[in-house]
């Protein structure tokens, strides 16, 4: 079965477009940015990849809403009950920790 | 959840890595499709073998060969080209004081920048729509945005 999701407004399919950031450290040379299979299938061709856990997005049963939680701080980064835009939010946030 | 993703440079990419060393002040690179034996500042050979290689006339003064590894991603400095700056024809090796760590962390910007532009341009030619919006430098970063 094949799923188009489609805007409301303008009928057309969703296709998103994404801005991401990949960031060099000048003293070390080490490249890190938030996952996504874009930025593997680049950074592979650069060297080895490494992966590291930046948040988990879990559903608050008493709030009746998603939150997306830092995994090194175990603070709430976004909340909503949108979780596409709750995962867009954190990205974003967690992307500027990268700098 | 969301992941980060680091990434160590290898010079695993001929084309990227000579890029790379040229911007760095290093013109004269030999490519080897096997590789070969580096030889020291008396003119001796060394037990290391690279591919890729500055002669050691290139690297300045009493240097010996700087050789790379591409089948390792390895860079292969002596001891003393990591600490002699006076007489390196590499302006980045005079400014960190050698061919160093930090020599080597500059090379290894340069090279992932130039191996991630050929990748993008591969996806390009692929007709994937992607491309850089911005290259810029943030306090000891530099950043490169990605429209996708």
């Amino acid at each position: 079965m094949k799923i188009v999701v489609k805007n409301i407004t303008t009928g057309k399919a969703n296709l998103k477009k994404q801005v991401m950031k990949i960031v060099i450290n000048k003293t070390t040379g080490k490249i890190c940015a938030m996952a996504n299979d874009t930025v593997v299938e680049i950074l592979s061709n650069v060297g080895h990849v490494s992966m590291k856990r930046a948040s988990d997005v879990e559903w608050d049963d008493a709030r009746q809403q998603w939150i997306a939680m830092e995994k090194s701080s175990s603070k709430i980064i976004a909340r909503g009950h949108n979780r596409s835009n709750v995962i867009a939010r954190e990205v974003a946030i967690l992307e500027r920790n990268l700098l | 959840m969301s992941h980060y993703a680091s990434c160590d440079a290898k010079f695993t990419d001929i084309e990227c890595l000579v890029t790379a060393l040229n911007e760095m002040g290093l013109t004269n690179v030999e490519v080897n499709e096997k590789a070969v034996v580096l030889v020291d500042y008396k003119g001796h050979t060394r037990p290391e073998k690279a591919n890729v290689v500055v002669r050691r006339q290139h690297v300045g003064g009493a240097g010996n060969d700087i050789g790379f590894n591409t089948e390792t991603g390895q860079a292969i400095i002596s001891e003393y080209d990591s600490h002699n700056s006076t007489s390196a024809r590499s302006p980045q090796a005079k400014q960190h004081g050698g061919y160093n760590v930090r020599w080597i962390a500059e090379l290894k910007e340069r090279y992932a920048v130039t191996v991630i532009t050929k990748q993008i341009n591969k996806l390009k030619a692929h007709g994937r729509i992607i491309r850089v919006i911005s290259d810029e430098t943030h306090g000891n970063n530099r950043v490169l945005t990605l429209k996708v």
